[in-house]
């Protein structure tokens, strides 16, 4: 496919009317003339800074969602696969209302006795859950949850479990 | 024109005429008005339509401009309102039962004023372009009227460099063949 003999199309040149250029620049200068004028006299840095933040913005929301979606499709299998059937069983134990009712009513006798079931407890299972969703091994988990470091000791116990 | 790829200096004139700048606008105008007229030409086959329509699509342009999301592609995206625009125009002459270019026959072509902007080659051109797809009469009147390459061509219309290539030797070898079938000396002029 290569024909190269060019056809004179100059009897279709729209310079043939020399004016009409002209005659269209200034009809569309006219036009717009309103537009252009509220836009300048628009702050041109807001404007400006909408539109250069404008993509951005959808870029990183759509990756918010991704990142969203992926940890909401894998934590539940992570968490199934990481905890033990006795783990499960506990759950409903210490979330169930009775517990929790048995907690607010004595709220006293819960603030000066740790470790008793309740809210608190519910707590560290969800931030034990997340860790574990995050790779961490349930023996290194109960210390990321804590936030003070391992003694050496452990390290070593742990360490040398197989 | 030289190289009709569009030119940093469209992205620059683009900023400009967000910011409000009637001159960024006017050189805009000025530069693409011709490309733009040919496509409009190629799909409305009227010179005075393809004006108008070329002006509406510059002031829809202007007033759109933030929407035009690759501004170094300016003029692609121009001709994509052009089109829209002609579309639009020749729905709205087909209501009127006005002749679209798809329906010009040339022994039925009597607007005076066409016949003297255009003499009778010019209209014995459009008629011949009549015979072509919209597709192929762009392609035609943008290489050989306003001496784009098929990279440019090809971008305008969103088809392959191939494509345009076919379009064009087509476009070129029905217009020759319907040309010399209507010269003046075979008394159809």
């Amino acid at each position: 496919v290569n024909d190269d003999r060019r056809m004179d199309l100059g009897p279709l040149d729209p310079e043939r009317d020399v004016a009409r250029l002209d005659r269209a620049a200034r009809a569309v200068a006219m036009r717009v003339a309103p537009l252009l004028a509220a836009r300048r006299e628009r702050p041109a840095d807001a404007w400006g800074l909408l539109e250069s933040w404008r993509r951005p913005v959808l870029a990183a929301a759509a990756l918010v969602a991704v990142a969203s979606l992926v940890t909401i499709v894998r934590v539940p299998k992570t968490v199934s696969r990481a905890t033990g059937d006795a783990r499960v069983s506990a759950i409903p134990q210490a979330a169930s209302p009775t517990s929790a009712a048995a907690g607010s009513a004595s709220a006293g006798a819960t603030a000066s006795a740790p470790a008793e079931p309740g809210p608190s407890t519910d707590t560290g299972r969800a931030s034990l859950s997340l860790s574990e969703a995050a790779g961490i091994p349930a023996a290194y988990a109960s210390w990321v949850e804590s936030g003070a470091p391992p003694a050496p000791s452990h390290t070593f116990d742990v360490g040398g479990q197989p | 024109v030289g190289d009709p790829l569009p030119e940093p200096r469209d992205a620059e004139l683009v900023a400009a005429v967000r910011r409000g700048d009637s001159r960024a606008a006017d050189v805009l105008v000025r530069r693409h008005f011709r490309s733009s007229y040919a496509v409009a030409l190629a799909l409305l086959g009227n010179a005075m339509d393809a004006e108008d329509t070329c002006q509406d699509a510059f002031v829809k342009a202007i007033e759109r401009i933030a929407d035009c999301r690759k501004p170094d592609r300016f003029v692609y995206w121009l001709h994509q309102i052009v089109r829209n625009r002609a579309h639009n125009a020749r729905e709205h002459r087909r209501v009127r039962s006005g002749p679209s270019l798809d329906d010009v026959d040339v022994a039925g072509s009597t607007d005076a004023s066409r016949q003297a902007e255009l003499g009778d080659l010019g209209e014995r051109m459009l008629a011949a372009l009549g015979e072509l797809s919209p597709e192929q009469r762009q392609v035609l009147l943008l290489k050989d009227l306003e001496d784009w390459d098929h990279r440019a061509i090809a971008g305008s219309l969103g088809i392959s460099e191939g494509m345009s290539r076919q379009h064009l030797f087509n476009a070129r070898r029905r217009m020759r063949e319907r040309l010399e079938g209507m010269a003046p000396e075979d008394g159809r002029a």
